[in-house]
């Protein structure tokens, strides 16, 4: 037995391990690519486990179909019908310091609910935040990326802001007890459920609601994205509602 | 995933070689690329270590029978197990894989995020960019492949 051979510059592919289908795809090319001119690193592919095909109607595929109708904003992500107010959150930040979600207005803030033991999903939404933030240079300033925890257990301030430094000390990681958490996770429609694992008493890990919410300088919810969303999407989607 | 890879043309040569001197017929037809990890300490700090590391790779089987990925153990970890996230409407559900995920003949199977993956437990240490950490994949033919992951920049 040996390592097998490496074989650079050949890409990780999509999320699953599965053939892609074609007819899926096929659909949601045709609707994403009319609303997203502009985007041309929109992956349809990486959406087919997503909620993306929701609006799929018989696959027509007519010219005269308006997708703009879809997504009147041209966001990467989906748009929030109605763009309702965003709820309040008021707790403690990871290095203590109190945090309210209506003191951000004039600033874009992205949302996600997380938790610091994920092993896979959390860690890619955080490393493209980063990545997000990195490349927005001096807009970042009007950009505020925060990761709600769900996992009041575990999540104390120390480990939220141990975990959060390893991407960007820009962060922001929100955490408090459950009866200070549940009302927001349920005033952002967030369902979560503990499951246990293995033998190990303390093993377990929190199924939850996983895709990102763009809230805008008014602080309406505008759009929500994959927790795998490209970077480019992100930046795309926060461009435009820079203010 | 987007994150730039440093190239590794050196690799593929020395490997392949060890390969084809080193290997028993079984482990010979396996190969593994893209093997990565992600931090689990920032710059500087104190690791916790009750924390999971998470190791993606690509895998290929060149052989024409299936093969089966049953387990993986490591040294800076406990144990290690297969996970699957699963999306649901904008939901993620992490489930175990006891029963292992199919490598078909000359075909490949992708460990990448948001899909399956490697669940590090009980890790040793923290681990940081760059580091490397050893990795044996278990098959159910009894094949075994070792690799090495290394840790990318979050």
């Amino acid at each position: 037995m040996t390592n097998a051979p490496h074989r650079p510059g050949r890409a990780t592919t999509g999320p699953s391990p599965r053939p892609p289908r074609p007819l899926l795809l096929g659909l949601l090319a045709a609707l994403a690519l009319p609303a997203c001119d502009d985007a041309p690193t929109a992956q349809p592919g990486q959406l087919s486990e997503g909620p993306a095909g929701a609006s799929t109607d018989g696959g027509d595929p007519s010219p005269l179909t308006d997708a703009s109708d879809d997504n009147p904003g041209g966001f990467a992500g989906t748009p929030v019908d109605g763009t309702p107010l965003a709820p309040e959150i008021a707790l403690d930040d990871q290095h203590g310091r109190p945090f309210r979600l209506s003191a951000q207005r004039g600033r874009v803030v992205l949302l996600s609910f997380g938790f610091v033991h994920c092993p896979d999903v959390c860690p890619a939404t955080l490393s493209h935040w980063a990545a997000a933030l990195r490349q927005l240079g001096d807009d970042a300033n009007r950009v505020r990326c925060v990761f709600v925890s769900v996992d009041p257990e575990r999540d104390t301030p120390e480990r939220l802001a141990g975990h959060l430094a390893i991407y960007d000390e820009r962060l922001t990681g929100l955490g408090g007890d459950e009866a200070q958490l549940a009302p927001i996770w349920s005033g952002f429609g967030v369902q979560r459920e503990v499951v246990r694992f293995g033998d190990h008493a303390g093993s377990y890990l929190v199924d939850h609601s996983t895709e990102m919410l763009l809230i805008d300088a008014e602080g309406r919810q505008r759009v929500r994205l994959p927790f795998d969303a490209p970077v480019e999407d992100l930046l795309h989607d926060l461009r435009l509602l820079l203010p | 995933m987007s994150a730039a890879r440093p190239g590794r043309l050196a690799w593929p040569f020395g490997l392949c070689l060890g390969l084809l001197l080193g290997c028993g017929a079984d482990a010979s037809t396996l190969s593994a690329s893209d093997v990565w990890s992600r931090p689990t300490v920032a710059a500087g700090a104190e690791p916790d270590l009750s924390l999971p590391g998470v190791v993606y790779l690509s895998l290929r089987n060149g052989g024409d029978t299936h093969e089966r990925l049953t387990g993986a153990h490591s040294t800076v970890c406990a144990r290690v197990e297969l996970h699957r996230t699963r999306r649901v409407d904008g939901r993620s559900r992490m489930q175990a894989v006891p029963e292992g995920a199919l490598v078909p003949a000359g075909g490949q199977l992708e460990l990448a995020p948001g899909g399956l993956h490697l669940m590090l437990i009980g890790l040793r240490r923290g681990l940081r960019p760059g580091d490397s950490l050893p990795l044996t994949l278990a098959f159910a033919s009894g094949a075994t492949l070792e690799l090495a992951a290394t840790v990318r920049p979050p």
